[in-house]
């Protein structure tokens, strides 16, 4: 009888072929490849339409800049917890709960006052105040599942994908309910938020906003300081490395747990008031129907994808981006060859679905050699 | 008395059900000790699946009940294929279950909009008429026998035979089991095969029986009640059959609170904040024996060159 087994070993020396960025680019060229065959067997959409649209997305980089600036600061979110061993896969609903924090202060909080007067140093003040207060409720919606974690075991992953249908149902009921809008044309949504409270448009690109370069600058940079260069950071890291090591030292791991849980939710938190103060100006209903534009489920493929590491975060989500436009310019482009219903977001998740599992099988090979055993 | 039992026989058995069958795939899964973070993709995915297995054989067969049952059956096995690939990767190769789980969640997803359009395309040019199961008394009794024979089978499987130990050793520890006789990988691939088949019966009765019919993000969050279900009955058969008895009437009953005057988006919530409340009240209470308590190797990576 012939016994076909698998040995793994773990690799004592790395080549140019696993080097990181020919491992990131090999996965995503082999992701590409197999969703085209995919495409192709379902659809009939040719290698060349596939691989033309996919390179006039790129070419078309000015769509790519607004989905690139929140992948890349959800992106840095969920590498933190991914740090600390916390699946951050809620940043959807946190998502959402900066979105909301955002409104309410702009619009039914006595802060509103503030953007009706003409203080510029003041209104600028205030903006801070707004994003920082929709972080707060990322945390706090983050710390929900974290404590679970922490004191009562619970895996975070069920959790948090069902708080975020938990969260859609909230912005919902305050869009329809108390925060309905008056000057809305009959549309169920809030009104648009004052003028001034809105980010700074930077002329030429009109899909940029200042205040939001300078926060993935500023996330990016701090995250990456706090992670390699504080004790904080280095517990986080050694949370999500060897907990049983942590506890030994005499640190609580579940202070831990909570305060990557929180610190992640907050960065996504920070994202959704950006996103509502510089490009939605207000919140719509049925706003899980894809009008968040799905970046926190998107940005965990950015996380997974830089290798958890902050350093590769902005080149990640310029990789994601690309993906996730990649469905919505194919929808444009092959107008008639796909099917009517398909929506273009069902395409990109093909993409991310296979691109991720290329790469998390690639990214063990980096590490191991897998070699098949024959005995007869 | 009579109105509650014609309530259970009608109006919960199709929810009822379809989560209890998906629940118990997925305990046989993770009592094998690999995390099925997969689950709501692959359960988006069985139930486009069967709606296209049965638009395209009632095209061959004509429209009835040999087409559906035949659909069923097929994405049952589809279903236990892709599961068994699953959990085979999951365990041949050190990587996170976490990320190889999502990963198939999200492919779940987007494969399951495509399979499901192409039923529809299917639909609207051949104009193919489909029977979808009625929820009759006899259907209904019919899958309540179904269903309590699964979880029957399911236990008897887990408790009894010695795959079921074996399955259970392997989800406890996988080195130990290993060392003792039992064929690691093989063993996942049978209880993806055996899980992965129920999860694709539930996906294919939510889109033939209870919804009768198929659009885009069908099934979404479902894979993820069912999953509660499973945590909340703690992995054992006979006590996941009585959870999702509550859990299914929660999620039937829901849309009537709205004539409470509950608005529709608290009534939607409720399902979801319920699970994962009693995912919590769950893992906090005292679990008396390994009978009730996690497999203490689910999610974690089967290193095989540390065997020793």
């Amino acid at each position: 009888m012939v016994k076909v087994g698998f040995v793994v070993i773990r690799r004592t020396k790395q080549n140019v072929l696993t080097s990181t960025p020919i491992v990131i680019l090999g996965s995503l060229v082999l992701g590409l490849l197999i969703s085209c065959v995919i495409i192709w067997a379902t659809m009939g959409i040719d290698i060349v339409s596939f691989f033309g649209t996919f390179y006039q997305t790129i070419v078309s980089y000015t769509g790519l800049l607004e989905p690139l600036v929140f992948l890349a600061i959800i992106g840095t979110a969920i590498t933190i917890g991914f740090y600390g061993s916390f699946w951050n896969v809620g940043a959807e609903g946190q998502y959402v709960m900066g979105m909301l924090g955002a409104i309410f202060l702009t619009m039914f909080s006595p802060l509103s006052s503030v953007f009706t007067q003409d203080n510029a140093l003041l209104t600028a003040l205030s903006k801070v105040v707004v994003v920082v207060f929709g972080g707060l409720l990322g945390a706090a919606w983050s710390l929900i599942p974290g404590m679970l974690k922490a004191y009562a075991k619970v895996t975070e992953v069920p959790v948090l994908l069902l708080m975020n249908y938990i969260a859609y149902n909230i912005s919902d009921y305050l869009t329809a309910g108390p925060w309905k809008g008056r000057y809305t044309y009959g549309y169920i949504r809030t009104d648009l938020i004052p003028e001034s409270a809105r980010l700074t448009v930077i002329p030429g690109l009109e899909m940029l906003r200042y205040e939001v370069l300078a926060a993935v600058a500023l996330i990016i940079i701090i995250a990456y300081i706090f992670l390699e260069h504080t004790k904080l950071g280095l517990k986080v890291k050694f949370l999500g490395t060897n907990p049983v090591a942590l506890r030994s030292s005499g640190y609580d791991d579940r202070v831990i747990t909570l305060l990557t849980a929180a610190l992640s939710g907050f960065v996504v938190g920070l994202a959704g008031s950006l996103r509502l103060l510089g490009y939605d100006y207000r919140l719509p209903y049925n706003i899980g129907d894809g009008k968040t534009g799905f970046y926190g489920y998107t940005a965990i493929l950015v996380a997974w994808l830089s290798f958890r590491d902050i350093r590769y975060v902005l080149a990640s989500a310029l990789i994601v981006a690309s993906l996730n436009s990649f469905g919505y310019r194919m929808q444009m482009l092959l107008k008639g060859l796909l099917p009517p219903g398909l929506s273009a977001y069902a395409i990109s998740l093909v993409l991310i679905g296979v691109t991720l599992i290329v790469y998390t099988i690639v990214r063990v090979l980096k590490e191991y050699t897998v070699k098949l055993v024959i005995k007869a | 008395m009579i109105e509650v039992l014609s309530w259970f026989i009608t109006s919960l058995a199709p929810a009822y059900i379809v989560y209890t069958l998906v629940a118990l795939g997925n305990l046989l899964i993770e009592r094998s000790g690999i995390l099925n973070i997969a689950i709501d993709g692959f359960f988006v995915l069985s139930s486009a699946m069967s709606y296209t297995y049965a638009i395209l054989l009632s095209q061959y067969l004509g429209p009835g009940a040999l087409a559906t049952c035949i659909s069923v059956v097929l994405t049952a096995l589809t279903a236990a294929i892709a599961y068994s690939i699953f959990t085979s990767i999951s365990t041949v190769l050190p990587v996170s279950q976490g990320a190889i789980g999502l990963s198939f969640m999200f492919a779940g997803y987007g494969l399951g909009a495509i399979v499901g359009n192409i039923g529809r395309i299917f639909f609207s040019t051949h104009r193919v008429r489909t029977d979808y199961i009625g929820t009759t008394i006899e259907s209904s009794i019919f899958a309540y026998t179904l269903t309590v024979a699964a979880v029957f089978f399911t236990h008897f499987l887990l408790y009894k035979l010695k795959l079921g130990v074996f399955i259970r050793a392997v989800g406890e520890d996988p080195r130990i089991a290993s060392q003792v006789g039992a064929n690691v990988v093989y063993i996942r691939f049978l209880s993806g095969l055996l899980g992965g088949s129920l999860i694709g019966l539930g996906g294919a009765l939510f889109t033939l029986w209870r919804i009768g019919g198929w659009s885009q993000g069908q099934g979404l969050n479902h894979g993820w009640l069912a999953y509660a279900i499973s945590i909340a009955g703690w992995r054992f058969p006979l006590l996941v059959a009585p959870v999702s008895v509550f859990f299914s009437s929660l999620y039937v009953l829901s849309p009537h609170l709205q004539s409470m005057s509950l608005p529709v988006e608290v009534s939607t919530a409720i399902p979801y904040a319920v699970s994962i409340a009693v995912m919590a009240l769950v893992s906090i209470l005292p679990k008396r024996g390994r009978v009730f308590a996690d497999p203490k190797a689910l999610g974690k990576e089967f290193f095989r060159e540390e065997r020793a």
